[in-house]
């Protein structure tokens, strides 16, 4: 394996060049990973692309499942990540990461309101002003003890 | 005090059912004991019933007519068989409206409580 250090302004940029087929790639992403995990950052792959980035939670919008993985919405854009969606929602607690239904996590911060619905269900809308997300009935305890006690 | 309330309600509902139990086959079904028995099925199934509202993929107005439908039939059902009424039709004529009316202010408090926690959490949104 070869590392080539290129000095350049801006922000630092890790492009890991390598055949897919190789095992040392996915050893090489998930210590990546890790490193990125331990300074409260998330690897994550913009979909469509081969491209990875390294993301501050906050940044982040929300994770939806979906078949074949986790997505995770910011700025607009979708991220692939390899994480399931428990175990996102166990390690960013803390960041304020709360799941609100079976398929979705989200980042509190990014909510900027919430909407009771007749159906009995809340909608959370969030920053961009135009996604709305449901927070069903079994996951919303759990939400309105995050937001109004912070637990 | 949350945990002995909570014991309290088990001690309740499991002595109940030993005691009225124990009672029948003692005293047998006399009068009274038999409108307990079936007052404590009908109970029983009430709870079983309340399963509806865990369900998210039923919106909560559908939930609380399924509850209304299937406790009024209980309802019905209970206080046919001790001969409240003549007949089925009198039962339901009486029951269902009373139950509708109950059921229609039960439902405007859950949205008014929902309407109210929203509230509550949009002004600590807003306060970040």
């Amino acid at each position: 394996m070869k590392l080539t250090f290129e000095p350049s302004a801006g922000e630092a940029e890790v492009v890991v060049r390598g055949d897919p087929g190789d095992p040392e790639v996915p050893r090489i992403l998930a210590a990546l990973q890790t490193a990125a995990v331990r300074q409260g950052r998330l690897l994550l792959r913009k979909a469509g692309t081969e491209r990875e980035y390294l993301l501050e939670p906050e940044k982040i919008d929300y994770f939806s499942a979906r078949e074949g993985g986790v997505l995770a919405r910011a700025g607009g854009e979708d991220y692939e990540t390899r994480l399931r969606l428990y175990e996102l929602s166990r390690a960013l607690r803390p960041q304020g990461f709360v799941q609100i239904s079976k398929g979705i996590v989200v980042n509190v911060q990014a909510v900027r309101a919430v909407e009771a619905e007749f159906s009995g269900n809340y909608t959370a809308l969030l920053r961009d002003g135009k996604t709305r997300l449901t927070i069903s009935r079994s996951y919303m305890r759990d939400f309105r003890n995050y937001v109004l006690e912070g637990k | 005090m949350k945990k002995v309330f909570c014991y309290l309600e088990r001690g309740l509902a499991i002595g109940f059912l030993v005691t009225t139990v124990c009672l029948l086959l003692n005293e047998g079904a006399n009068e009274t004991m038999r409108q307990v028995a079936v007052w404590m099925v009908a109970s029983m199934l009430y709870g079983a019933v309340s399963l509806v509202f865990e369900a998210d993929a039923i919106p909560l107005p559908a939930a609380t007519a399924l509850h209304l439908a299937l406790c009024s039939l209980v309802t019905i059902a209970a206080s046919y068989i001790l001969g409240y009424a003549d007949s089925l039709l009198s039962l339901l004529v009486y029951v269902f409206p009373t139950f509708l009316a109950i059921y229609a202010v039960i439902y405007l408090s859950i949205f008014l409580s929902i309407w109210i926690s929203a509230r509550r959490m949009n002004r600590k949104l807003r306060a970040r």
